[in-house]
């Protein structure tokens, strides 16, 4: 009761301080935006606001890919805000991430296209409900190396996903939040292309990709701390990673992991 | 295809041991018509390409599990291998002179059907023979075969020639640099040796070609038999 009472009036303490519109937002996987002029470099995302409504930016992590694996992805996504009143946003953000899986003498890539509807509502100033509808747009073409289209068993097919957190700012620089998402449709991904292997010798490959998980789903509690120059939120939940950005999920259910640090200047 | 690979796991047809000599005539007649020495290192090297065009598009092989952890795939390769002439001059191979060899593979939940299918159209190639049957020749020959192959995996698709394990049958023209020959044979590749059934009263019996000589193998007894065939008596 004392708890329920002391977060109650920290709520009500710090709705009264948050406008939305400050630069301690949630604006990964909501419909807010970083903010005019802001620069944020983060471990999930690069982003730049050139006006309020509208922000640029790249997966780092992506490029970073090219480490590990000899797949080259590059990547950039942009935000955009039709709606940005004190406590409704509604924005619209597209990403484009580009793999070549070519390998062997065979050539191939894969091009995904994220379509995202994001909705921001402030039910009270120090609660939020940010909900999203994503498309992802998959095309391929080429016939490299059908399991690299993969990551981690999910082929990266045509997919609906919904999503929703719930943000709860119970300080200025603090919230609670509970993130979850389901992929509602899990379309087939086609494969067609030819390539050389030597002098003598063609090949032609016509496939077709099947996740294993046709409803991937997670949720996963967690916090928010959002201080000025700096935003971190980390969580732990259940069900099925998505790979952030293009959120494709992996086949393996079980603990779900959610971390972003970010400097924002 | 089944009845075929049945065929070739357990003779059905015993063996006369007091009529070798006409049997032995039987297996050379049937070696003429197979060619043996030259035309599994043909089909060998045609399936060597698709073994590495499954590493290339990460397929399983037939008669392995896919990967749990990774989609479902269902494809259909098809690999079109120019034969190589019979005099290989410098220059990219002359598909309308040479010929070609097509083989179609599916992929059907994620693993390969052990069975492909194979198209030779016109194909000239210059063969170095590798297997028993070659009976240690280092001589080239100019193979010629048109017609339809079908391949049975018993294990892995070869990534080399020393790899291959399959038996295949086709219905083809066949022939070396003159005459050829047209019908229905079937052989098994266990490099580096050779089976092939022959016709006998009540069935067939398996012919095994191996570096150690020849081995009749019957429903009742198993003879073995020198390289050339020369003489054979039962083991």
């Amino acid at each position: 009761m004392a708890l329920t009472l002391a977060l109650a009036c920290a709520s009500r303490t710090a709705a009264a301080r948050l406008p939305p519109d400050d630069e301690r937002r949630l604006d990964e996987g909501t419909a807010l935006t970083v903010g005019a002029q802001t620069v944020k470099l983060g471990v999930l995302s690069f982003d730049y606001g050139i006006i309020d409504r509208l922000s640029v930016g790249t997966d780092p992590p992506f490029w970073a890919f090219r480490v590990a694996a000899p797949i080259f992805v590059p990547n950039a996504h942009v935000k955009f805000a039709f709606i940005n009143s004190s406590r409704f946003w509604l924005s619209g953000q597209v990403a484009f991430y580009y793999a070549d899986i070519s390998h062997n003498g065979s050539s191939g890539s894969i091009t995904v296209i994220p379509f995202s509807g994001l909705a921001s509502v402030g039910v009270t100033p120090g609660f939020w409900i940010h909900g999203e509808v994503t498309y992802d747009l998959v095309t391929a073409s080429g016939a490299g190396d059908l399991d690299r289209a993969a990551v981690g068993g999910s082929a990266g097919a045509r997919a609906i996903q919904t999503g929703a957190i719930l943000e709860w700012r119970l300080a200025p620089v603090f919230a609670i939040t509970l993130r979850g998402r389901l992929q509602v449709y899990t379309g087939r991904l086609a494969f067609s292309g030819n390539g050389q292997v030597d002098d003598y010798t063609s090949a032609t490959v016509d496939a077709r990709l099947t996740p294993r998980r046709e409803h991937p789903w997670v949720v996963i509690p967690g916090i928010a701390l959002l201080w000025r120059h700096v935003h971190l939120t980390a969580g732990v939940g259940y069900g099925n990673v998505f790979v952030p950005g293009v959120d494709i999920p992996l086949t393996r259910r079980g603990w779900a992991p959610d971390f972003s640090l970010a400097v924002l200047f | 295809m089944t009845a075929l690979v049945a065929a070739y796991e357990t003779p059905t047809a015993p063996i006369d041991v007091t009529m070798l000599d006409a049997l032995r005539t039987n297996v050379q007649a049937r070696l003429l018509v197979l060619h043996l020495d030259w035309l599994p290192d043909l089909v060998a090297d045609a399936l060597t390409r698709l073994g590495s065009q499954l590493d290339a598009n990460g397929l399983s092989d037939p008669n392995t599990s896919p990967p749990t952890n990774r989609p479902i795939i269902d494809a259909v390769v098809r690999v079109d291998r120019v034969c190589v002439g019979w005099d290989d001059p410098p220059g990219p191979p002359d598909a309308t002179k040479n010929g070609a060899i097509n083989l179609t593979a599916v992929v059907e939940d994620g693993r390969l059907r052990p069975n492909v299918e194979a198209l030779a159209t016109m194909c000239h190639a210059r063969i170095q023979p590798s297997g028993a049957a070659a009976r240690g020749s280092s001589l080239a020959v100019d193979g010629f075969v048109d017609g339809t192959l079908d391949v049975h995996f018993y294990g892995r698709v070869p990534r080399t020639v020393a790899a291959t394990d399959v038996l295949v049958r086709l219905q083809a023209q066949l022939g070396i640099s003159g005459p050829t020959t047209s019908g229905e044979a079937d052989f098994r590749v266990r490099y580096p040796d050779l089976d092939f059934t022959v016709e006998q009263p009540g069935g067939e019996i398996i012919v095994t070609i191996s570096t150690d000589g020849v081995t009749l193998q019957g429903s009742n007894v198993t003879v073995q038999c020198s390289a050339d065939l020369s003489t054979c008596n039962p083991a």
